[in-house]
């Protein structure tokens, strides 16, 4: 073992920096411990009592950056320490660099790229109106990523646009993909001629995936925010975006992903739907076929199916294929549900799911409240569901971790998984827990390294459940390309290692989740 | 766009600053064992901050402040008293039930939302997990016992083995007990009991070289807050549990672990029978 450090005097850098580092430095491989911390008496303390603490800190004080780093061999800590060295003078470089001009306001952007025809906003949801004003102001069309933005501020914004011609996307749009641009949280997609319109994130993320998974592509995917198919907002530009699909040369079929909106919203879907000669695909989320009895509109039952019909369509395949390959492919599920019953303890009866996509929360719950009942939630979708403390579960319970109540103060759970990791243990330590369910989206934006940041947890999570005689099955999906820059076959791999069952999708993720209950129930 | 001062502190002293360190929102300037911050907006008032709009003082070396102006580069900015921000709290109708049940919905928020590595696992000891090297578990073995030490009244031995501990450019130890100081200035003031004995062995076992951690121990100490703080107290005595949430969310995000270092400190303050 070899212990080496270095000293920064006279340089200060940010908490948030300098705990980045820390996060990193513990993932370098050959390393056995390591502490990167302020030089007071206190801290060389606990260096002295860890064995870090070497000669040439003893003569530094409270205001100097000690790092020091023990590993396997010397070249493993001359490596990290290397490393370190290499962040921290980067990140002094960023603070120093007087040529690099970062523009502090929409008006000095708009000078440097006059070009810009769009603006992507992503500050507090009290200040993104007038940010997204200004944009339209100068004909530059908006996806305001923020959410809080009034909802009036947010119908003022939306009829400005269409009367200048241009689209708002949002607010708290978290995706799009505008001519192969990918902006927020997206993936990459093949590029292709299936065009979607849709008021909610995670939803456009899983269709736009299994389209590209299925060797199809993407024209264009357009967020709406998910207040714009609702009553006040009137689908303005739900309906804006359809017609721009329709004119779009790169677009041979439409597919729409929503809950359901309101039912005058819908009729002026509907109606637009009707002067659109190309196919036009919908999932509207828990909604019922029936509504587009009158339309020529295709009604899909889950994001799934949605992403599936479409790729038909571009295909020219069948799409009454489609539909009896998934419910074949639902009663494939029985084997793995019954497998996984026979091993379970009878304590163990509900389902936890940890969701990190607000869409894919809400597709589980409807999945399952056709098979076993309505679940709780702190987004139920039914409100006698609602729990009380969403830091608790009660009987079936779906959680969506990107809620404004988790992340206020925080990342977003597709980018820091620590809070869901500590909820699978505590799930995990629940003798009532039968399965987990979870999803794990990829893309830009999203936690760089999955893998490493859940397997943990989930291996902790198996073994409490084994300690206590108890077998947890922990159902996942990955919503996901190989193109991402997260390797999703690698996730894949580590993940079956641990025990972990992986399904092409959230619906079918829901619906094994919901076999092994009523297979429960049975036994 | 025009440079335009939002709003600057009440514990502001006159002198000539040079530069301490600086940073994307924030440049701290030094006059002897004075601080002062220019800071940006989102950043947001405080006793020693100067709040200001349109202009990049990342390049500022030096600045003057006067009675009654700041002065730097070319640039003279008149203190308009109407901008001046009040870093105290205003005590009024204390109705201490509120407060408990307050408090409770404030440990469970920090409980939940507090990054790993911050000193939270005095709270919930899930959270220990997170501290997984040599160096962490000798650290937190070390707060545990000062912990157990403020507990027991044994002050200066707590106070020895928490302050200048942990990670972050104000160390979480020093965090801890601003928050600290922060609670027992509220419970001396809602209780109406005088605890300056405890409070003066406190901060004087906290000053260090960190001019950082002295002046926002110092300021906790004198119950002067910056805004983030301040707007959280200020729910937590007199407003209703949604409204608390949401100005804890703000303060629980400052630094890597300040935030919640401090509200840890500042809960642990209701724990001990001072």
């Amino acid at each position: 073992m070899v212990t080496k450090g270095i000293v920064k005097k006279g340089e200060y850098f940010d908490s948030v920096s300098l705990m980045m580092i820390v996060k990193q430095v513990n993932q370098f491989s050959g390393v056995i411990d390591s502490a990167v911390v302020m030089g007071t008496p206190e801290n060389k303390a606990i260096l002295k009592s860890s064995l870090l603490l070497i000669p040439q800190f003893k003569n530094t004080d409270d205001t100097d950056l000690l790092i020091a780093v023990k590993a396997q061999d010397k070249k493993n800590v001359e490596k990290a320490i290397n490393a370190i060295d290499k962040l921290l003078k980067e990140k002094t470089q960023k603070t120093q660099n007087q040529e690099q001009y970062i523009p502090k306001s929409f008006e000095k952007a708009l000078e440097i790229f006059p070009k810009a025809n769009l603006t992507l906003i992503s500050v507090s949801g009290k200040y993104a109106y007038q940010e997204a004003l200004k944009s339209l102001e100068n004909n530059i069309h908006v996806m305001i990523f923020s959410d809080n933005v009034s909802l009036d501020h947010e119908i003022q914004l939306k009829r400005y646009a269409l009367k200048k011609g241009l689209l708002v996307m949002g607010p708290d749009c978290g995706t799009a993909i505008i001519n192969e641009a990918p902006l927020g949280f997206a993936n990459v997609v093949n590029k292709g001629k299936i065009g979607i319109v849709a008021a909610s994130g995670t939803g456009l993320q899983e269709v736009s995936c299994i389209i590209s998974n299925k060797g199809e592509g993407i024209s264009q995917a357009i967020g709406t925010g998910g207040r714009d198919v609702k009553k006040d907002v009137k689908g303005m530009m739900f309906i804006s975006a359809l017609k721009a699909l329709n004119t779009d040369m790169k677009t041979k079929i439409i597919t729409l992903i929503s809950k359901p909106p309101h039912e005058q919203v819908l009729q002026s879907i509907m109606n637009e739907a009707k002067k659109i000669k190309k196919p036009i695909v919908a999932v509207f989320l828990g909604g019922n076929p029936r509504i587009l009895k009158s339309s020529n509109i295709i009604f899909a039952n889950s994001l799934e199916e949605a992403g599936l019909i479409s790729v038909a369509l571009s295909k020219g395949t069948s799409i009454e294929n489609i539909r009896k390959s998934l419910v074949q492919r639902e009663q494939n599920l029985d084997d793995i549900a019954k497998r996984e019953v026979k091993k379970k303890s009878a304590s163990q009866k509900y389902i936890r799911g940890l969701y990190c996509g607000g869409t894919l929360c809400d597709e589980a719950q409807i999945i399952l409240k056709d098979m076993i009942g309505s679940v709780y939630s702190n987004t139920p979708i039914n409100s006698k569901y609602l729990l009380k403390d969403s830091l608790k579960s009660k009987e079936h319970t779906i959680i969506d971790l990107g809620e404004d109540e988790f992340t206020m103060g925080r990342p977003h759970p597709m980018i820091d998984f620590s809070l869901r990791n500590m909820r699978i243990i505590q799930e995990a330590e629940d003798p009532k827990t039968a399965v987990l369910l979870l999803d794990i989206v990829l893309g830009y934006g999203s936690n760089p390294e999955p893998g490493k940041e859940i397997t943990p947890a989930i291996k902790q999570a198996f073994h409490i459940a084994r300690k206590k005689n108890r077998h947890l099955s922990i159902i996942c999906s990955i919503t996901g390309t190989n193109k991402d820059p997260q390797n999703k076959h690698l996730l894949i791999q580590s993940l079956l290692k641990t025990g972990v069952l992986i399904v092409p999708s959230n619906a079918s993720a829901s619906q094994l989740a919901g076999k092994i209950i009523k297979s429960l129930r049975g036994s | 766009m025009d440079i335009e001062l939002l709003g600057y502190g009440d514990n502001l002293k006159p002198g000539l600053y040079k530069i301490h360190s600086q940073f994307e929102k924030a440049s701290n300037f030094i006059n002897k064992n004075n601080l002062i911050s220019l800071v940006r907006k989102e950043i947001g008032n405080g006793p020693v901050n100067i709040v200001i709009k349109g202009y990049d003082f990342s390049r500022l070396k030096q600045l003057k402040i006067l009675d009654d102006k700041i002065l730097f580069n070319k640039e003279e900015m008149i203190f308009e008293k109407n901008k001046q921000y009040n870093s105290s709290i205003v005590f009024h109708n204390i109705d201490i039930d509120h407060i408990n049940r307050n408090l409770i919905e404030l440990e469970k928020y920090v409980i939940k939302q507090a990054p790993e590595k911050s000193y939270t696992f005095l709270l919930n000891l899930k959270q220990e997990q997170y501290f997984k090297s040599g160096f962490e578990q000798n650290l937190i073995d070390r707060i545990k016992e000062a912990w157990g030490k403020l507990q027991s009244n044994h002050l200066t031995e707590g106070m020895k083995l928490i302050k200048g501990t942990g990670y972050g450019l104000t160390p979480s130890g020093d965090d801890f007990i601003a928050g600290l100081l922060s609670g027992i200035y509220i419970i001396s003031q809602i209780y109406k009991k005088d605890f300056s004995s405890v409070q003066d062995i406190i901060y004087k076992q906290s000053i260090s070289k960190n001019i950082l951690s002295n002046q926002f121990i110092f300021f906790a100490r004198k119950g002067l807050f910056i805004e983030k703080i301040k707007n959280t107290l200020n729910a937590l005595l007199y407003e209703d549990k949604q409204t608390l949430i949401k100005n804890a969310g703000p303060l629980l995000s400052l630094g890597a672990t300040s935030g919640a270092d401090f509200l840890t400190g500042f809960i642990c303050s209701f724990k001990i029978k001072w």
